[in-house]
């Protein structure tokens, strides 16, 4: 079988070291973090989010409550969700907005999860997000993002 | 009697990549580090000191 990067062709990519971070399980663990722009209605410009997990365990993008005010006016005009995670009965009110996102040089809309908390990560998960590139987390040490 | 409820996350917010400001509520130091750096990216990250991190789904 083809290796698909191979056959991904001419592509773009971007690289991002994992980071050190503290654990309960083993002294470090690492984490893969990106960075991305996200268009704001609010500042009409692109406002840069850093440290983002990348998530191929959420279904979509998560963004806690500044992050959201800072990038549209009402985060409750979106679509109102509930995001459950492995706690039993726990649940997060969030609401789903479409939103402008740069990785380096490609951009495109994706549904992110806004979250009615501060106390919530920003994720970037796999719908319109990690999906729309060739993922490699390469032997825990970084990330590759590829794209044509 | 006081209560002391345990800060468990933060905002950071950096100029050119270096750590200038960390706290719960950025919304007016975030736009005045803005306006003090017009030229400057001006980035925000949130971190949490729990220890574990897991999946979500919607």
């Amino acid at each position: 079988m083809a290796n698909k990067r191979k056959s991904f062709g001419m592509c773009m990519d971007i690289e991002f070291p994992y980071t050190d971070e503290e654990s309960d399980i083993s002294e470090k663990v690492k984490r893969p973090r990106i960075k991305i722009k996200v268009f704001s209605d609010i500042t009409k410009n692109w406002e840069v989010l850093d440290e983002v997990l990348a998530d191929t365990g959420a279904d979509f993008c998560v963004f806690p409550r500044f992050i959201g005010s800072l990038l549209t006016e009402d985060i409750t005009k979106g679509k109102y969700v509930e995001i459950k995670g492995v706690v039993p009965g726990v649940k997060l009110i969030a609401y789903i907005h479409n939103l402008k996102i740069r990785v380096a040089d490609k951009e495109f809309v994706a549904p992110v999860a806004i979250a009615d908390s501060d106390d919530v990560p920003m994720i970037f998960g796999r719908v319109e997000g990690l999906d729309l590139f060739d993922a490699d987390f390469f032997e825990g040490e970084k990330l590759t993002l590829s794209w044509k | 009697m006081v209560i002391k409820v345990e800060q468990r996350f933060e905002y950071v917010i950096k100029v050119e990549g270096k750590e200038v400001w960390r706290g719960l509520n950025p919304t007016k130091v975030f736009f005045e580090i803005k306006r003090q750096n017009p030229r400057k990216e001006i980035s925000i990250a949130w971190r949490t000191k729990e220890k574990v991190l897991v999946c979500v789904w919607i």
